[in-house]
């Protein structure tokens, strides 16, 4: 969690065109960063820091849709918006899919180029808080205990404690006690809300199958 | 004949007399008389011959020697037209007959015999006969004179004092026969002479004993005498080489066996390994090569023209003194192969019987013919031979060239075909029926066949056949056969046209080929090719556009962004002028980086990729028009091109021109395809334009350029197509005026733009 101004990192191999368009965005109000390979990038940008990438696609070396593939495998995936001199199909088409925000040429009207920005910087405000909220409900999971888990699987499904403690083989009371540490560490009240924050957690999203359906 | 003669003539004295009778004697007495006369005819004793001759011989009868003498001395006798002469033979057969009793008995016999018919002449054939005579001179027709027919060997005893014998001693046949034998075997060292133990064998031995003196140590003599027939041929047999027989008489062999001379020779002659010699006639064909002889019917009638002249009241001894024998070399040829003795060594006058040779003498004619005809027929034969290998060797050839021919055809997938105009008859290839879907038995009809054609290609294809036989003499076409299975199939045919004496057709011969993969290549090749010609578009310019566009990009795409900035930092209340500054500085930077760019793409045309070489107009143009041909078929623009063939070459880098050529041409039909006029026509011409200078022009019958616009067709980025980056013309201008021409476009009168250019002319040509 970093509290750092959210910045736009611009990847260009085109000196002036990089400094050029910091100019602009810093101008606009934003922050800026600017480095002119994409290995330079990955080497040097902090990865918790929110914002975004303005990279072009036609660079030396690593392209524009190396950077982003890379980028989606980052911890922090931030947000692409790629620059073109003269925009081909195919090169856009597997940018989009790669997750990029938008597709701009570098003569692209200043507008569109700033409102690409911000549009790009609020999703990555908004995946960031969503990752952050994320991980705080994984770190409450992650304080139930092994027997809390496999209970709270039953719990989610809509079974009994009855029906829970006879598939355990556990005693129905101890199913109660169980259950009243797992709301405990979660904080929540409802078996509504646990069930919401389990399926929001996506604890159970990979392995749901394996679990027992009743005797 | 003796008989009816007299008859005859007692016939016409009985008719003298009957008729003299006739006139004189009563009826009755005529009656009694012609009886009388009649009995008296029939009973009439025989007349009287003028002349008894008796023939005696010493042998029997079947003694060859005898025959032929017994037969000679009555032709002789017979043919004599003098008096009538009666003969008599008798054989005295002495050596089965021996002994002095026997001949007592014969000499009675003979006596009483002959009492009533006492011969006028004795002819005494051999010796045996004539001692017979002499022995008892007086008791055997005794003072009847003697005709001593004597062969050789026979004894001619001393007491011939008789006035009355005629002897004419035949010559030493033996020892000339010897002599001959010696002569024909110059290599022989031995002579063996054989002889029987008869008294008479004996007797003709030592005759020619006698006479063999002569002979002294030429050779050695062998006797091969008392000995059995047995022996005698085991000696024959087993005799040295280098030896010659010499065979006098075998009446006898030592067993006391009998035989003629010749049974003995048939006999013995076949075991002997070396040749026999005799030197009797009747020897010859019964195994000897040859002798000096006497013929025996020489000695015969001599004998009997003796006889006639003594009967005629010549002197007997006064006859035989003037006349003599001629001895004969006589041979059988069949002896003289067996030795490999030549007629050439033969003495002269020699005759040769059982000659092989004389079946020439004898059919010569026959083999002349027969010859003749064989050599005419053997000539005819190789004629015909020589004929047969040459045409063998002609249809050799003519099967060597057809197979060629057939194996040419069929490696080009040829089919062939032939129609006659005169029968309307065509006949094709098994390989043309199949290429055009014919059973190989099925009547071939020229409509049938134009049936079978693509509906768009049929009438071209007559059009074709019709200026063919109209006198171009030839054609060269290609279309496509639909074939009954729903197939289509590209045929390239070649047809000729033959003519008659009169220069009228007569027929067409035709080569076909299956070509629909040689079409889909060029199909293909075409597609290739539009792909080619589109790459090279994007390529050349398109590709040099989109770097062009990408490197002009960012530097212009830096000064939207600094430009834009600055407007934002002046917004400030208090703007940072530095900033400004820098942005100021930057954005003149670009610019000359852009400027920079254009230079460079300049400068790549001009000194780099510019392959400057002489270059022929029309294959420039040719080059192009091939590239778009299809691309035009495809859009149905017709694709002109008129480049004089004179024009001398230019001076130019041939890739880039085609590369101008090929952006105006598809211009141009970019142009005319969006009108969807009338006709759809692009053109390129060429010219000379003065002494230096070519100039190409391509002229499409689209919309022209807008009066407006036209200064503006070669401005970068100037585009009036939807999809145009506005780079091919300039790009164009750049590459003529890289090669020293002018570039320039102007609207055509009648509708539609010309883009033109010149080129400088290659100097090599200019100077000339």
């Amino acid at each position: 969690m970093s509290a750092t101004e959210p910045t736009v990192q611009i990847v260009d191999d085109d000196r002036s065109f990089l400094v050029a368009t910091s100019r602009l965005l810093r101008a606009s109000g934003f922050a800026v960063k600017t480095f002119s390979s994409a290995a330079d990038f990955l080497a040097q940008h902090d990865t918790d820091a929110p914002g975004c990438v303005l990279a072009d696609l036609q660079m030396p070396g690593m392209s524009g849709l190396d950077l982003q593939s890379a980028i989606v495998r980052s911890r922090n995936p931030l947000p692409i918006l790629f620059l073109t001199g003269h925009g081909d199909i195919p090169s856009s088409v597997r940018a989009m899919r790669g997750g990029a925000v938008d597709f701009l040429e570098k003569r692209a009207p200043k507008e569109k180029l700033l409102d690409a920005v911000r549009r790009a910087l609020a999703r990555d405000a908004h995946e960031r808080e969503e990752r952050a909220r994320r991980r705080e409900l994984r770190a409450r999971f992650d304080a139930l205990s092994e027997r809390e888990l496999e209970v709270l699987s039953h719990v989610v499904q809509g079974r009994l404690n009855k029906q829970i403690a006879a598939d355990l083989g556990i005693h129905e009371r101890t199913v109660k006690l169980h259950r009243t540490a797992i709301t405990t560490k979660l904080g929540v009240q409802s078996v509504a809300e646990l069930t919401r924050l389990t399926l929001e957690a996506g604890i159970f999203e990979a392995s749901e199958t394996t679990f027992p359906k009743g005797q | 004949m003796r008989f009816p003669l007299g008859k005859v003539r007692e016939d016409r004295a009985n008719q003298e007399r009957w008729l003299g009778r006739l006139f004189s004697l009563t009826t009755v007495g005529l009656l009694i008389l012609a009886w009388a006369s009649v009995k008296a005819g029939g009973q009439a004793p025989a007349p009287m011959p003028s002349h008894r001759v008796l023939v005696l011989y010493s042998d029997e009868r079947l003694l060859p020697a005898n025959v032929i003498v017994d037969e000679a001395i009555h032709a002789t006798f017979t043919a004599d037209t003098g008096d009538h002469i009666e003969l008599y033979s008798e054989f005295l057969d002495v050596v089965r007959f021996p002994g002095e009793e026997q001949r007592q008995r014969q000499r009675d016999f003979f006596r009483e015999k002959y009492r009533d018919r006492p011969p006028d002449l004795v002819i005494a054939v051999g010796g045996g006969a004539f001692a017979f005579l002499m022995e008892r001179r007086a008791e055997s027709f005794g003072g009847v004179p003697i005709v001593y027919c004597s062969a050789a060997g026979d004894p001619h005893p001393e007491h011939l004092s008789d006035t009355r014998i005629a002897d004419v001693p035949v010559p030493d046949t033996a020892g000339r026969t010897l002599e001959m034998m010696l002569r024909l075997h110059p290599d022989a060292r031995h002579v063996a002479i054989v002889s029987g133990t008869g008294p008479r064998d004996r007797q003709y031995a030592d005759v020619f004993r006698e006479e063999l003196t002569t002979f002294g140590n030429r050779v050695a003599f062998t006797w091969l005498t008392d000995l059995s027939m047995e022996e005698l041929r085991g000696q024959l047999s087993h005799l040295p080489d280098h030896t010659v027989v010499l065979y006098l008489t075998m009446f006898q062999d030592a067993a006391g066996e009998t035989f003629t001379p010749r049974q003995a020779l048939d006999a013995f002659a076949p075991a002997s390994r070396a040749p026999i010699y005799g030197h009797y006639e009747t020897y010859v064909g019964h195994g000897i090569v040859g002798g000096s002889t006497v013929p025996f019917e020489e000695i015969g009638r001599k004998a009997a023209q003796l006889g006639i002249r003594i009967l005629a009241g010549e002197d007997a001894q006064a006859v035989a003194r003037s006349e003599s024998y001629q001895t004969v070399p006589m041979f059988d040829g069949r002896q003289l192969r067996r030795w490999k003795i030549s007629e050439q060594q033969l003495p002269p006058g020699s005759i040769v019987r059982f000659k092989e040779a004389t079946y020439w003498e004898q059919y010569h004619r026959i083999i002349i013919t027969s010859l003749s005809l064989c050599l005419l027929e053997a000539l005819l034969i190789v004629a015909l031979l020589a004929q047969l290998r040459r045409r063998r060797l002609a249809e050799a050839s003519v099967r060597e060239n057809e197979q060629r021919m057939s194996l040419a055809v069929d490696a080009a997938n040829f089919g062939i075909w032939i129609r006659d105009l005169a029968r309307n008859e065509i006949w094709a290839s098994d390989k043309w029926r199949e290429l055009f879907g014919f059973a190989p038995s099925e009547r071939l009809e020229l409509d049938a066949i134009l049936q079978r054609l693509h509906p768009d290609d049929r009438e071209a294809l007559q059009g074709v056949l019709a200026k063919a036989l109209a006198g171009e003499g030839r054609y060269e076409t290609e279309f496509r056969v639909m074939l009954p299975n729903g197939g289509i199939r590209w045929i390239s045919s070649h047809g000729r046209v033959e003519l008659d004496a009169n220069g009228q057709p007569v027929r067409i011969r035709g080569a076909s080929r299956d070509v629909t993969a040689d079409k889909q290549a060029e199909l293909d090749t075409q597609i290739l090719r539009q792909q080619v010609a589109h790459v090279g578009r994007i390529s050349m310019m398109g590709q040099l556009a989109t770097a062009l566009a990408h490197e002009i990009n960012q530097p212009l795409g830096a000064i939207l962004r600094n430009a834009e900035a600055a407007e934002l930092f002046m917004q400030e209340t208090s703007p940072d002028l530095d900033e400004i500054r820098a942005i100021v500085a930057d954005i003149r930077q670009d610019d000359q980086r852009a400027g920079a760019v254009i230079d460079r793409m300049r400068g790549l045309l001009k000194r780099q990729t510019l392959d400057s070489r002489p270059l022929d107009v029309g294959e420039l143009v040719g080059d192009v028009r091939a590239l778009v041909r299809a691309d035009a078929a495809a859009r149905h623009v017709k694709l002109d091109v008129y480049v004089p063939g004179d024009l001398p070459p230019v001076r130019g880098d041939r890739v880039h021109l085609q590369q101008v050529l090929l952006n105006l041409v598809l211009n141009g039909m970019d142009a005319v395809n969006g009108t969807g006029g009338e006709e759809q026509r692009v053109s390129i011409t060429a010219l000379l334009d003065g002494a230096q200078a070519v100039e190409i022009a391509v002229s499409d019958t689209g919309t022209g350029i807008p009066a407006d616009k036209l200064a503006h067709v070669f401005d970068p980025f100037f585009t009036t197509k939807p999809n145009g980056m506005g780079m091919g013309l300039p790009i164009s201008r750049t590459i003529i005026e890289a090669h020293g021409g002018r570039f320039w476009a102007e609207n055509n009168n009648s509708g539609g733009a010309t883009f033109r250019f010149t080129l400088p002319i290659a100097q090599e040509a200019a100077a000339k």
